[in-house]
This record gives structure tokens, C-alpha cells and sequence, in this order.
């Protein structure tokens, strides 16, 4: 890694940056408790400012375990120094499949730094102190001030693709021409031919019966071990942790979806809805889980995202895998992909000759609810 | 401490910043330079402390908005040679 000096170099330098002997530095480094949590939320205040249009509070308390109960596999460190928070890094423990085998990984999410010692290189020693004390570390996204950090800290995995369709156009036009006329009258033919065509592919759902989820079972499990491609490195999916990441999440509601053959769960899809900023609704398809015995189970769950899309009057439809088998289902569906500079991915392995598939890009499938980005457009 | 020309510094800090050495010029600005962010920061204060025995705090740091702050700075703790 170029321009990265070792933990321990790095350690005596934000030590010194900080006042702190580089034992005080690591001494101080340790999982937050309920006790933190007010100087946590002052500093993501301080950082965050206007974007921060959720119940921080809540939401915190949802996605780390700061009691130690066990509720969530979130866990926020925090640098300490005479009882003040100086900064925080929050990561999810996770497992990942790796031929037959559970890898035990660490996936960082929030970076904080009190701005009062920015420059202090805090964020990085926090970064590479996770590194210090797990085999494997990942990275998926990143914002404008974490992604040269990202890059410089992580061997790189392709990026996630931003996959993309219409549902309805009115004003999806209306965004593009900025004529209102206009883009209603174009608008209406591409509305009548897109539900013409959606209503056509109903009939690729024979066979499999859909279901709304309000709960995932032990027969989540079962389809985790059935899943297509089974060789791919992937989170693991346990009925407890699915049901912690889509049903429990106070910034985010998922409307989870099942395809059944006779009682079998054979695959599975999670969306949500965002507004965006240029006032365009948007659903966003999160996770999903197909058997591989039943590979049509993709297109028709899909498909019935988009109709839902179209019945809650949306306007548009996105994913954002690391997946490349996904592309050619999801461009006959009339997505269309690109590339955006803040869907990376990074992977951090202690022994990479032990898990060499983890560095190799192509091994990989992960999907947006892998990642922090729960319900932000 | 054994002072260096500017040219040498420049290269130092190209290759703390991971920079081709061309485009560290005096007069280019900081926020221009990818490299020098958080990273490229924390290496620059790594290489002075082996070089020199410099210790360049996040104050002194945060403060340099162009090449030429730096090598101002080593220039008055008597690090360049030119």
C-alpha cells in the first residue's frame, strides 16, 4: 500500500498527534457502551449536519449492540481518552462463505473523528487497528472523505453496479427535458407500452406462488443452502440476522417478497422505497436469494418488485450488486447499468494465500443490504 | 539531521503522496492533489519523523494548503539544504 505507514509507526504518530502514549492510544480503543452514546451522537451531529434526517438515536441503538444483549452483530469502537470520545468506526461481524466454510469477518461501516482533532489521523489508526485484530476486513461504499481511504487501505474489488429502469415516465421526463408538456405527452405512449409489456411477463411467474414476508423462518436457511452458485463468496443468511437487518431497521421499511414452489421457499428479494433528492421516487432492491434449482425465481421476483414500483406510483427501480450473473436478467428487464465512483468494494485479509477466491473480484456477490445505506437514496 | 535539496524534498513528497514527482510542484495547492488527504497526510508526518526527527503535528499540517508550506516548513527547521 503506498503512503501507509505500519500500525505501529502509525500508532506512536496519531499518538503523539493526540497527546497519548501509543499504549494509552490502543488502551483507549474499545467497544462502545450505552455511556457513549451522547458523544457519539454529537459527533455524526457535528459531521453529518443537515444530511443526518433520521432518529440517529434509534437507529444507533438498533444497529450496535452497545449493551452487550446480543440483539444486533453490530459493534461501534470508539477511541477514548479521559472519559471523551475522540472518535468512532462501526462495523457489522458477518460470515462469509468460502468453499465449505463460514469465514468470521469484520465489515466497517461509519468512520467518525471528532472535527476538533481532524488530521490527527484517527480514522486511519482506527482502520488499521481493525485490520490488527481480525483476518479479514471489508469495505463496501464509501463517501467523498472516506474513499481515498478506502482505495489506499484495501485491495479493490470491482465496484458494485448501479443497475437501473424507468416504471413510470412522467416525471422521469419531466426531470430530463424539464418541459412539463412535453414529457407528459411522451410519457403517455412509454407508460401504456411498459404496463403492457409487465402484464405480458406475469406469465413467467407459473409455477411459483408469491408471498409478502413479514418474518423470515428456518426455511431461509434451508434455501441458504440451496442457493444457486453456491461456490460464490457471499454473506451468510440466517433467519435471525435477515430478520434483524430487513424487519428491525428503523430507517428503513422492506417490503420482502418469497417465491414458493408448493410450501418450498425457493428465493426471496427485499426492496425498499427512497425519495431522492431531485424528487424522483425510487425503490431499491436490497438483497435477494434464489434456489438454485429454481433460477426463474429471480426474474419473477424482480418483476414483481417493478409492478409494485408501478402500483405504489414510483418512478424508477435501482439495484447495486457485486454480481455479475445478475446483468444479463436484470438488462432483459430493461435495466440499464452504470458505474458510480462511491459503490466500491475492499477487502482486507490478514493471509491472503489461506482465502486467495477473497481478493479475486469475480468470486464475489453482494448486494446493497451488505451494505449502511439503509434507506438513503 | 541531514538537510536535502528542494528537489529532494519534492520527491519525498511524491512518494508519500504517491504522486509523480512532476506534479508536485511549489505553487500546486494542496486540495488539488488527490493524494494528499487523510492518508497521504499521516505519511508525510511518518517520513519527516524518519528523515529528520521532525514532528509535524495535525496542526502544522492542517494549516499547509500548498507544496511551498511544506517546504517553508523544512526550510525554518533547517532541513533543506537549498
Amino acid at each position: 500500500m503506498p503512503g501507509a505507514p505500519s500500525f505501529e509507526k502509525t500508532t506512536k504518530l496519531v499518538g503523539r498527534a493526540l497527546g497519548m502514549k501509543p499504549d494509552e492510544l490502543r488502551a483507549g480503543f474499545r467497544a462502545a457502551t450505552r455511556a457513549h452514546l451522547p458523544q457519539i451522537l454529537e459527533i455524526r451531529r457535528k459531521i453529518l449536519g443537515e444530511r443526518l434526517a433520521w432518529d440517529d438515536e434509534r437507529y444507533l441503538a438498533w444497529r450496535y449492540d452497545f449493551d452487550g444483549a446480543g440483539h444486533s452483530r453490530g459493534t461501534c469502537f470508539v477511541v477514548v481518552r479521559n472519559e471523551r470520545v475522540l472518535g468512532l468506526v462501526g462495523a457489522e461481524h458477518v460470515r462469509l462463505t468460502y468453499d465449505r466454510d463460514l469465514v468470521p469477518s469484520l465489515l466497517i461501516m461509519d468512520i467518525a473523528v471528532d472535527p476538533a482533532i481532524d488530521g490527527s489521523g484517527l480514522g486511519i489508526w482506527m482502520d488499521l487497528a481493525l485490520f490488527d485484530a481480525h483476518p479479514v476486513v471489508l469495505a463496501i461504499g464509501a463517501n467523498p472523505n472516506s474513499v481515498g481511504l478506502v482505495e489506499k487501505l484495501f485491495h479493490a474489488l470491482p465496484h458494485r453496479t448501479h443497475y437501473v429502469t424507468p416504471v413510470r415516465f412522467t416525471r422521469f421526463f419531466q426531470k430530463r427535458l424539464g418541459r412539463e408538456r412535453l414529457a407528459t405527452m411522451l410519457a403517455l405512449p412509454a407508460n401504456v407500452v411498459v404496463r403492457a409489456w409487465r402484464k405480458l411477463t406475469r406469465l413467467r411467474d407459473r409455477g411459483l406462488v408469491l408471498r409478502k414476508l413479514t418474518r423470515f423462518d428456518a426455511s431461509v436457511e434451508a434455501l441458504f443452502s440451496r442457493r444457486a452458485a453456491p461456490d460464490e463468496i457471499t454473506f451468510e443468511r440466517t433467519a435471525a440476522t435477515l430478520n434483524w437487518r430487513l424487519f428491525g431497521n428503523p430507517r428503513a421499511r422492506y417490503e420482502v417478497v418469497g417465491a414458493y414452489d408448493g410450501d418450498t421457499l425457493v428465493g426471496y428479494i427485499a426492496s425498499h422505497r427512497t425519495a431522492r433528492r431531485d424528487a424522483l421516487r425510487e425503490v431499491g432492491i436490497a438483497d435477494w436469494l434464489i434456489d438454485a434449482r429454481h433460477p426463474k425465481a429471480f426474474e419473477a421476483l424482480v418483476l414483481d418488485v417493478l409492478r409494485r414500483a408501478v402500483r405504489a406510483d414510483m418512478d424508477l427501480v435501482h439495484a447495486t450488486p457485486l454480481l455479475a450473473r445478475s446483468g444479463p436478467t436484470l438488462r432483459r428487464l430493461g435495466f440499464r447499468a452504470t458505474k458510480r465512483t462511491y459503490n466500491l468494494v475492499g477487502v482486507r485479509v490478514q493471509e491472503p494465500e489461506r482465502w486467495p477466491r477473497l481478493l479475486d473480484g469475480a468470486a464475489w456477490y453482494l448486494n446493497e443490504a451488505n451494505t449502511d445505506r439503509d434507506g438513503m437514496a | 539531521m541531514t538537510p536535502i535539496p528542494t528537489a529532494a524534498a519534492l520527491q519525498m513528497m511524491a512518494d508519500a503522496l504517491d504522486e509523480p514527482v512532476a506534479s508536485v510542484t511549489p505553487d500546486r495547492r494542496r486540495d488539488s492533489i488527490a493524494g494528499w488527504d487523510s492518508m497521504g497526510a499521516l505519511a508525510l508526518m511518518a517520513e519527516l519523523d524518519d528523515r529528520f526527527g521532525l514532528q509535524l503535528t495535525s496542526d502544522d499540517s492542517l494549516k499547509m494548503t500548498k507544496v511551498d508550506d511544506m517546504l517553508a516548513y523544512l526550510r525554518d527547521r533547517g532541513a533543506l539544504t537549498d
